[in-house]
């Protein structure tokens, strides 16, 4: 491998892991925003209830 | 040769990656996906309609990466192909494999966790059908593949829709098919004035097995029985006036446009610009189609029409 592959590999590996990084954060933001948007409120919790109720 | 992977020396950037989802086909996926939720009666919350369209996209482009790992070989004796990035030797197969089979489960169990299941399962269903039973099994083996094909990309609008309703009723299932009808002539315009080199590589591709007379007439066979799809939603009563109105002024369209393309022959030197002019308006009906069916819903949703 000449110096200059051994750049242009370097440079590679550095902007996919920069890229790779990007992914992650963005995955941590969907989950967080997927978590408060979904997360029972007592209108929710009040349906669960009276299924339970209807079931038994 | 582009199957042994100490060929790839340097690891691929990410552009290949990005190359690999096929992003100007992701455009049309998203546009019809974002449809079918708009349209749909009921309501979304903002970010779990953003999540699920991000899905519908990713789940494509994992479909896409493995059409082009499975494909490489044929890719590389194509002219419009060989500069993908796996037969132009810039990313090593298996790679394209991990990276497909990554974004479509990491885009299936995102979507099962935001809209359900059921929206999940269509997600995973219309990955399999593309990646699976259209690109492996049935593309090189019938000149209908087309047709099959046009099944994979007529998933979008249906998992859009049943993210909202959460249940597979007529409505999601006519925009299927309206986009299944639509995909032949549309994408036999393209064959019949595009010389592609399909039959170098054994892709039964109609034009060339069928010859260029059937194939004309089967376009024009699909842009009539595309009429009564695309109306559908107006008369099972699903849509209103404005998207009836539109879907009859553009399926008139699109017949008056097959009749030339479906009855002519061309000639040697031929222009092909009936065809040509096809083929752009296909693009322009689906988008207006699928445009009117959401203004429609709109409207109706803001009350402005009872």
């Amino acid at each position: 491998m000449t110096p200059e592959d051994q750049k242009q590999l370097e440079a590679r590996r550095k902007s996919r892991n920069k890229a790779l990084g990007l992914v992650l954060v963005g995955l941590v933001i969907l989950f967080f925003a997927l978590t408060i948007v979904r997360f029972p409120d007592e209108e929710d919790r009040a349906a669960y209830e009276a299924e339970l109720e209807a079931s038994r | 040769m582009i199957t042994t992977d100490h060929s790839v020396l340097i690891p691929s950037d990410w552009r290949d990656f990005l190359a690999l989802t096929k992003p100007r086909v992701m455009t049309l996926v998203v546009f019809t996906g974002l449809c079918g939720l708009l349209a749909a009666p009921g309501s979304i919350h903002p970010v779990i309609g953003a999540i699920v369209i991000l899905c519908i996209a990713v789940g494509a482009g994992g479909a896409a990466a493995l059409n082009q790992w499975y494909e490489a070989e044929i890719d590389a004796q194509m002219k419009r192909t060989a500069k993908r990035p796996i037969p132009a030797g810039r990313m090593a197969r298996t790679d394209a494999r991990d990276f497909g089979i990554a974004l479509s489960a990491g885009s299936v169990i995102v979507m099962g966790l935001a809209a359900g299941w059921l929206t999940a399962a269509l997600l995973a269903v219309s990955i399999v059908y593309y990646a699976v039973v259209y690109t492996i099994w049935l593309k090189p083996r019938t000149p209908q593949n087309i047709v099959v094909g046009g099944g994979a990309g007529a998933f979008p609008p249906l998992i859009g829709w049943v993210a909202v309703t959460g249940d597979v009723t007529l409505m999601p299932i006519v925009l299927f098919a309206i986009i299944f009808m639509w995909t032949p002539p549309h994408f036999w315009a393209l064959a019949l004035f595009v010389k592609t080199d399909y039959a170098k590589v054994g892709i039964p591709m109609m034009p060339v097995v069928a010859g260029e007379k059937s194939t004309r007439r089967q376009i024009l066979i699909y842009a009539v029985l595309l009429v009564p799809v695309a109306l559908a939603p107006w008369y099972l009563g699903s849509a209103g006036l404005i998207y009836a109105v539109s879907a009859a002024l553009l399926s008139i369209a699109f017949v008056a446009l097959s009749v030339p393309v479906g009855l002519r022959t061309s000639a040697e030197e031929d222009a092909m610009k009936p065809e040509k002019r096809l083929f752009a308006f296909s693009i322009l009906y689906l988008f207006v189609l699928f445009g009117a069916l959401v203004a429609d819903r709109l409207i109706y949703n803001a009350g402005l029409i009872a």
